[in-house]
């Protein structure tokens, strides 16, 4: 039996009774797998990638398929977060697992709005920051602290694969005081290692070349590297995420210093790959 | 929706690259409705590593059949997972008694039960095959419908604008690269043909991208559309061209 995962000691906590939780961007935005995976088993729910104006679906193939896996450009298409809530708050508050909204602003001014917007959401219990791949140090910061600004709520924040350790050190910084809490480390309650490597592979149907986020077990061995790397160098929680297809990935994941795991494209491959996660961890 | 493993009866090869499947699914999807599909991967093994739509061709006593191209994944007494049924039901016109259907260098599988439907409410059913979908064995076809050879590369046939003239309703099926510029055209001629003034369902085009999920989470089948975006595993895989952004 596991015990509970607290994330953001002080502020609203959130408490996950399960280190098993699907990622965003393949679970929807809130119940659409309620009749195949048993969700109070999980840890919590994360929404599909919201920002704040309504987005579209990215021109040409979204999904070029793998050995082994697959490519997905899909645009990131959403309503907007206030659409999203008027849809989904109802779903939301019928769930009985922590919600988790994950959030992919791309100013600081648009992040403060989306998390002023959630935060008086009460179901919400937490925001995931995604941020583009190519984002520096100080443009991250200045994105979570405007995060803040907007929300007390605990803020996880995924990281790019291939920058995630040198993100890491920004985030967590020196030991916070209570008079630099905002400068030097509390810009986040835990990192989520990583968002989904991106590659660029030629779509068998139209022959074009497709740039886009790569999903499959093969990912896993990077991300596992990465976590036990950063959960090794920083003090805040660690959540794994890439390539988990079974518990045996899971238990690696938590043996390498995650605190929680997040399942990806497998949940795709396998909606029952949850239920069977969660009844054996 | 449900997750079903099932197992292949039988296959028969209907032409050089076509084949049938027979699957019995223990009657998980005997009520599966025209227009819907199922996910489809072999059980067991890595790859393909995401799920086929299979547009079932017939469905009830227990066996799903289905129409795909042919290859070594398949083959009699192995087991698949499916996962279903999927989509909205194509809805056949409350006054439609003449139905089009169109196909262009597609099989014409996922119309066939829409057809079967239509013949069944009495409904006259024309079918257009061009490009590579005249390939289709037309011994497959109800002797029913009326079967009229297209282009072999181009969106033309017989009397175009006379079976648009002719049709209450009209349900198209397009492959190759670039189905959306067929889709776009279609439209163009239904618009012309009727003055600007389509009825809600006249025209539906299939929308068949990969769909990694299926359930409406991945947001990879998304179709761009006024005001936003419909999703084919959802809203589809058949949708109202006058309701989604073609080029």
């Amino acid at each position: 039996m596991m015990t509970e995962i607290p994330i953001g000691m002080g502020k609203q906590p959130l408490i996950l009774k399960s280190p098993v939780m699907p990622a965003a961007g393949v679970f929807g935005f809130g119940g659409e797998y309620g009749q195949l995976v048993a969700i109070d088993r999980l840890g919590a729910v994360i929404t599909n990638p919201i920002t704040l104006a309504p987005r579209k679906p990215a021109r040409g193939p979204h999904v070029v398929p793998l050995i082994g896996g697959a490519l997905l450009h899909t645009g990131l298409p959403n309503p907007g977060v206030s659409a999203v809530i008027r849809q989904y708050e109802a779903r939301w508050r019928a769930l009985s697992v922590p919600l988790i909204v994950h959030v992919a602003a791309t100013t600081p001014d648009s992040m403060r709005r989306c998390a002023e917007l959630l935060d008086r959401i009460e179901v919400v219990a937490a925001l995931e920051i995604g941020v583009h791949d190519q984002i520096t140090a100080g443009d991250l910061t200045e994105m979570l602290k405007a995060a803040h600004e907007g929300t007390l709520k605990p803020l996880l924040v995924r990281l790019p694969l291939h920058s995630a350790a040198a993100l890491a050190e920004v985030i967590t910084g020196p030991e916070p005081t209570p008079d630099n809490w905002l400068d030097a480390g509390g810009l986040a309650d835990a990192l989520v290692i990583a968002a989904p490597p991106r590659g660029t592979a030629r779509d068998p149907g139209t022959g074009q070349l497709v740039g886009g986020r790569l999903y499959g077990p093969w990912i896993k061995p990077m991300c596992l590297l990465a976590v036990g790397q950063i959960a090794a160098a920083v003090d805040l929680p660690v959540i794994g995420c890439g390539g988990v297809h079974s518990a045996q990935d899971v238990r690696d994941y938590l043996e390498a210093g995650a605190v929680a795991v997040q399942v990806d494209s497998a949940v795709w491959v396998d909606p029952g790959v949850l239920d069977a996660i969660t009844g054996e961890i | 929706m449900k997750d079903v493993h099932a197992t292949i009866k039988r296959i028969e090869l209907l032409s050089g690259n076509l084949e049938r499947i027979e699957i019995d699914t223990g009657g998980e999807f005997d009520e599966i409705l025209p227009g819907q599909f199922v996910l489809a991967r072999p059980a067991g093994r890595p790859d393909p590593y995401l799920r086929e739509h299979w547009i079932p061709v017939s469905a009830g006593e227990g066996t799903l059949a289905v129409e795909r191209g042919v290859d070594d994944l398949y083959g009699p007494g192995q087991r698949v997972d499916l996962l279903g049924p999927g989509g909205s039901a194509v809805e056949i016109l409350p006054k439609a008694r003449r139905l089009l259907l169109l196909v262009f260098d597609h099989p014409p599988t996922p119309l066939l039960m829409i057809a079967d439907r239509a013949l069944a409410e009495g409904c006259a059913v024309t079918m257009v095959l061009g490009g590579a979908a005249k390939a289709y064995p037309l011994d497959r076809l109800p002797p029913e419908i009326e079967v009229i050879g297209g282009d072999d590369d181009e969106w033309l046939w017989p009397d175009r604008v006379a079976t648009f003239n002719w049709a209450d309703q009209v349900i198209v099926a397009a492959g190759g690269p670039a189905p959306n510029e067929i889709y776009a055209e279609l439209w163009n001629v239904v618009r012309r043909l009727r003055m600007e003034v389509v009825p809600e369902g006249y025209a539906l085009g299939f929308f068949l991208p990969p769909m990694p999920c299926g359930v409406g989470a991945c947001g990879a089948c998304a179709v761009a559309a006024p005001g936003g975006y419909v999703l084919a595993c959802q809203d589809g895989p058949a949708l109202d061209l006058g309701k989604v952004n073609l080029p």
